[in-house]
């Protein structure tokens, strides 16, 4: 079964006295363990589809069924439970809470699922060492650099567990070499452990990185999907 | 937990903001302090003084005098309401008074004055008055004619020590004059006792009033206890005694009714500035609270998004506003209570100004006013800070708790 | 070379020039509304701050002017006249020769109102007590004290000679103080037994009739005042040869040493030895009541401290926002400072938008403030529900209700004031921003 199942998707947002149409009619649908990126311009509606896919917004029309279950359905503290225990968000910037510690960042979530707290320590302490940042654990987001920020939120994202993990733009602020550093960790852990990633990016080496793309422009899938993503991590 | 642990570290982030913001509760609250505990200080010192040079804290005296006192409203059974009392065993003294409401004239003039006949060995106004005694001595209790007057009075009667003064009264139609000789002069500092009140044995007294049958009359019976709080249960023990049916058992509340309501008044108003103080300090409050939700609305839009319900958005602002309320609270103890301290120990000294400045409803206030703040007002006035300051954080907390995921995402 | 092209010098910091004046208040008046919750907010704050002292300053102006109206205008008048002996002793031989007062009457141009005072025993059916007496003249008083008017039933009624038929045939008027009538329950029209030691050392005695009931005046008064006219005084006293006091009244009731220096030097044309009772002497209302003085001069300083902490707390509230939105703009103050703009600019506009949001905040505040302690002294704040009997303070019993006394320096003062107090706590905030270097702004 897909994990992500959409269809008919489209949102229009009230700017003003204007209605602006960000997606029009958008059907997608991911498999698990998918490493795919929506790519297009700036206005082609990739992070509104990203945020309907994260149950961050609700679509004017359409479904989308996660897992089999329909977010239609849901109210938002019920979204907020499936965004909570289901999904995991990476973000360009200001991804961390700037008064906890990396490993506190790290455990955040986790304890907000209510997992014991020696769980949530243990699993933190584990994917902080994936990512490579065991010795800065306790430094603060500001004094980290940008990447490791982001590696920081990479650990969270995948240390709640997540079956789904969104990353808006989360390279467009690094330079090469911390992005292709940030890349490699992420496909490393969709290889690993499973999780589907789906990208919202025009950055090009993550374009690269993906083993499928789904191109939007004007708010619709603008050409058949290139490649089809495994279905399954080989 | 780590709600609150996430609260205490958001509250150090803009640590100057914090601790203006603090500190502004805190002066509000020991401003509070200090200022109720002066307030509280003076009144109740004007009532203890009211009730010691008074009446004591229980009166037993006829029905009807309260409201129009008059010399023939006196208990005619005086002898009588004063052996049910004391039989009762009231822990504290027992004072039968009479006071009669009359003219006293020297050779050389004659004044509006206040007799007041009392047990000479026993009565509390002993105690009051004898170390003012500025000329001659205290009444014998063989003495049936000796007076004291006061200071002023002797100046204006021209009396000296054993001059005659005769005190006529009018009781129920009949004059009655008597003669007496002073034996004392007493000057107390209190323009009312040193113009007005002639002190004398109750056979004095008693030779004014008309005696039926062999009872004794007093105009009344004045308790003092030593417990100020049990007045109400005294009050009740002595109300079910079987007294004749002119007697009416009366609290200094009662008999003081100007003082009272003075005080209420006076509190009302230091209440009314305070408040004055507390809106503004509000003011401040919700703006900086909320000016410190609406900075992190992206960060409060990536909680959303992590999964964080906005029920507990809304616990951790609260948190933030607990939080700040506590910080503010104990600095304002602090503040507040070195000044209440030093009120307490050294008190405001008024001693400079013209006695008349502390003359007010009936009574005398002491020119060295001293704090005194009891547990529960403390508790009260950090009781309305707190409540305030956690009524401020609503508003912000609420707005914080609307914050939708998708703020996360916009740049 | 340089000097060939304009512009082509180096590059200054732009000074600060009053021109550009006019471009800062227009900034600062614009930056003021980016974040109109918070500036509202923060106004609001003055806004309750500068009102408040505006009425209480108001309202206890008013209570100042009613006690010392009290004082001068009802009883005591703007001087007075005693004897030595009878100012210290209320000695009733220590009068003020007749003489005395007619030739201060021709000599001066200053009115008089004499007095005689003695204590008597005042009885209305069962009930008797202790009473002073005050004999007037009511012609002459009605023209140094506005007492004939302070009548709360009945009426002032004591020219009126006695009647010479009915039940009150022979019988003088009195008027007594009003807690006087509740205790001896007597009321308008009530008949009254007085009974004194005549000058003579008789006993004199008579019935007089109550014209009127006295509003609060002092608690004496109040307690055991009696007043009649110097005829009905007479005949219970028969004192011959003066009045105990003269109660003077001159032009003007804050210029009175002069009035007084010549009142002395009649006087000391009069004999004062022993014998007579001392010398006249002429003496000023707050000389006389000094406890008045002083409790005014409580009330001035406790208004102050309330001022001040009150306005000072507004302007706390004002030093918070200014830090806020100071540190919000740091990025922005460095882009300004990277295009050339000085410190001492940077500086002068926050302290402009400091003054504007005081200065409006004070305006409304003024307006409001103003207002309210115009309806207080038009309409008056009646207390009578919680204090039916007034309060008395100092000597002085006031009527239970409260009236502000507005006047155009109060509010120019509570104004001014607020700004002061806002422009010293603007001034640490916007110094800081002459601290900032422009690439610490922008790594912010």
């Amino acid at each position: 079964m897909a994990l992500v199942d959409a269809r008919g998707l489209t949102k229009t947002y009230r700017q003003g006295d204007v209605d602006v149409p960000a997606l029009r009619g958008v059907d997608l649908a991911l498999e698990p363990g998918e490493f795919t990126a929506l790519v297009g311009p700036s206005g082609s509606g990739k992070t509104t589809l990203l945020n309907l896919i994260g149950a961050l917004d609700t679509p004017t029309d359409g479904t989308i069924h996660l897992n089999g279950t329909d977010l239609g359905a849901m109210g938002e503290a019920e979204l907020a439970d499936y965004r909570l225990l289901h999904v995991g968000f990476i973000f360009q910037a200001y991804n961390l809470i700037p008064v906890l510690s990396a490993l506190e960042n790290v455990e955040f979530v986790m304890v907000l699922q209510g997992r014991p707290r020696a769980e949530c320590r243990r699993r933190a302490r584990y994917y902080l060492e994936r990512v490579g940042l065991a010795e800065l654990a306790h430094r603060r987001p500001k004094a980290l650099s940008g990447g490791q920020q982001q590696r920081v939120a990479v650990a969270r994202a995948l240390a709640a567990g997540p079956r789904l993990v969104l990353a808006d733009e989360p390279t467009a602020n690094l330079d090469s070499e911390t992005a292709a550093g940030l890349l490699a960790l992420m496909g490393e852990l969709n290889h690993e452990e499973g999780v589907t990633f789906l990208f919202s990016t025009h950055d090009r080496r993550v374009m690269e990185r993906a083993r499928r793309i789904v191109r939007l422009r004007d708010g619709r899938i603008a050409e058949p999907d290139e490649g089809h993503g495994s279905h399954a991590v080989p | 937990m780590i709600l609150l642990t996430l609260a205490w570290r958001n509250l150090w982030r803009q640590a100057r903001r914090t601790l203006i913001t603090s500190s502004t509760i805190a002066f509000g609250l020991g401003l509070a302090l200090v200022s109720v505990g002066l307030g509280d200080g003076a009144h109740n010192q004007m009532v203890r003084g009211g009730i010691r040079l008074g009446e004591g804290h229980l009166t037993v005296q006829r029905r009807g005098y309260l409201e129009a006192p008059a010399n023939h409203v006196f208990l005619e059974d005086g002898t009588e309401v004063l052996r049910q009392v004391e039989a009762a065993g009231v822990p504290g003294r027992v004072a039968p008074r009479i006071f009669l409401q009359a003219l006293i004239s020297s050779a050389n003039n004659a004044l509006p004055g206040g007799l007041l006949g009392i047990d000479v060995a026993d009565d509390p106004q002993v105690d009051a008055l004898r170390p003012t005694l500025v000329e001659g001595a205290w009444l014998d209790v063989g003495d049936p004619r000796g007076l004291l007057i006061g200071r002023h009075m002797a100046e204006r009667l021209k009396a000296k020590l054993g001059a005659r003064i005769v005190v006529m009264a009018g009781v129920g139609g009949e004059t009655e004059s008597q003669l007496g000789r002073v034996r004392g002069i007493f000057s107390t500092g209190i323009d009312e006792l040193d113009s007005f009140q002639v002190v004398a044995s109750l056979a004095f007294g008693r030779r004014m009033l008309p005696a039926r049958d062999g009872r004794q009359p007093l105009t009344r019976v004045a308790i003092f206890l030593e417990d100020d709080a049990q007045t109400p249960v005294w009050r009740e023990k002595l109300a079910a005694l079987p007294l004749p049916a002119e007697a009416q058992v009366l609290t200094w509340q009662e008999m003081l009714p100007q003082l009272v309501t003075f005080i209420a008044f006076d509190d009302a108003g230091n209440y009314i500035w305070l408040l004055f103080v507390l809106v503004m300090v509000t003011f401040g409050i919700i703006n900086t609270i909320l000016m410190s939700v609406l900075e992190r609305t992206r960060e409060f839009g990536m909680l959303r998004a992590l999964g964080m319900k906005p029920a507990r958005l809304l616990g951790l602002v609260l948190a933030e506003t607990l939080l700040l309320a506590g910080v503010s609270i104990v600095e304002g103890w602090i503040i507040g209570g070195a000044g209440h301290w030093y009120l307490a120990t050294y008190g405001l000294d008024l001693t400079s100004l013209s006695p008349d400045v502390l003359k007010t409803a009936g009574v005398m206030m002491d020119p060295l006013m001293k704090s005194e703040l009891s547990p529960q007002r403390v508790a009260m006035l950090t009781g309305i800070v707190f409540g305030t300051t956690m009524v401020s954080g609503l508003y912000p907390a609420l707005r914080a708790s609307r914050v939708p995921p998708v703020r996360a995402l916009q740049t | 070379m340089s000097a060939a092209l304009p512009g082509q010098g180096p590059r200054r910091a732009a000074r600060l020039r009053p021109a550009w004046l006019l471009t800062l208040a227009f900034l600062a008046w614009r930056n003021l509304w980016r974040n109109p919750v918070r500036s509202a907010l923060t106004a609001a704050a003055m806004v309750f701050g500068v009102t408040s002292t505006i009425m209480f300053i108001a309202l206890i102006e008013g209570m100042k002017r009613d006690m010392a109206h009290q004082v001068t205008d009802l009883t005591l008048g703007h001087l007075q006249v005693h004897r030595e002996a009878f100012r210290r002793n209320q000695d009733l031989y220590a009068v003020i020769p007749d003489a005395a007062a007619e030739r201060l009457r021709a000599g001066t141009p200053y009115r008089y109102a004499p007095r005689v005072y003695a204590g008597a025993l005042a009885s209305a059916g069962q009930a008797s007590t202790g009473v002073r007496l005050m004999g007037v003249d009511p012609a002459l008083e009605r023209r140094v004290t506005s007492f004939h008017r302070h009548v709360r039933r009945g009426r002032f009624g004591l020219d009126e000679p006695p009647p010479a038929e009915g039940p009150a045939a022979g019988h003088y008027p009195v008027l007594v103080g009003f807690q006087l009538a509740k205790n001896l329950r007597i009321d308008v029209g009530s008949e009254l037994v007085l009974i004194t030691q005549a000058a003579d050392g008789s006993i004199g005695n008579g019935l007089f009739r109550v014209a009127g009931v006295l509003k609060a005046v002092d608690p004496i008064m109040d307690r055991m005042g009696v007043v009649l006219s110097m005829e009905g005084w007479q005949s219970l006293m028969f004192l011959s040869g003066g009045v105990h006091e003269l109660a003077v009244k001159t032009g003007d009731v804050t210029l009175l040493e002069e009035p007084q220096r010549r009142i002395a030097e009649v006087l000391a044309t009069f004999p004062g030895g022993e014998a007579e009772g001392g010398p006249l002497q002429v003496r000023r209302w707050d000389q006389i009541n000094p406890g008045l003085s002083d409790a005014l001069a409580l009330t001035d300083i406790s208004l102050t401290i309330v001022a001040v902490i009150v306005l000072g707390i507004a302007a706390l509230v004002l030093l918070n926002t200014i830090l806020m939105s100071v540190f919000e703009r740091i990025t922005e103050f460095g882009i300004l400072m990277a295009l050339g703009m000085g410190r001492g600019w940077l500086m002068a506009m926050v302290m402009v938008e400091a003054f504007f949001l005081s200065l409006l905040a004070s305006a409304v505040g003024a307006g409001l403030g103003a207002l309210w302690a115009w309806r207080l002294e038009t309409v008056g704040w009646d207390i009578s529900a919680y204090m039916p009997e007034g309060i008395d303070w100092a000597g002085v019993s006031l009527e239970p209700i409260y009236r502000a006394y507005l006047t155009g320096d109060q509010v120019v003062k509570g104004v001014v004031f607020m700004l002061v107090i806002s422009m010293i706590s603007a001034l640490l905030p916007s110094w800081t921003t002459t601290r900032l270097k422009p690439t610490e702004a922008f790594k912010r």
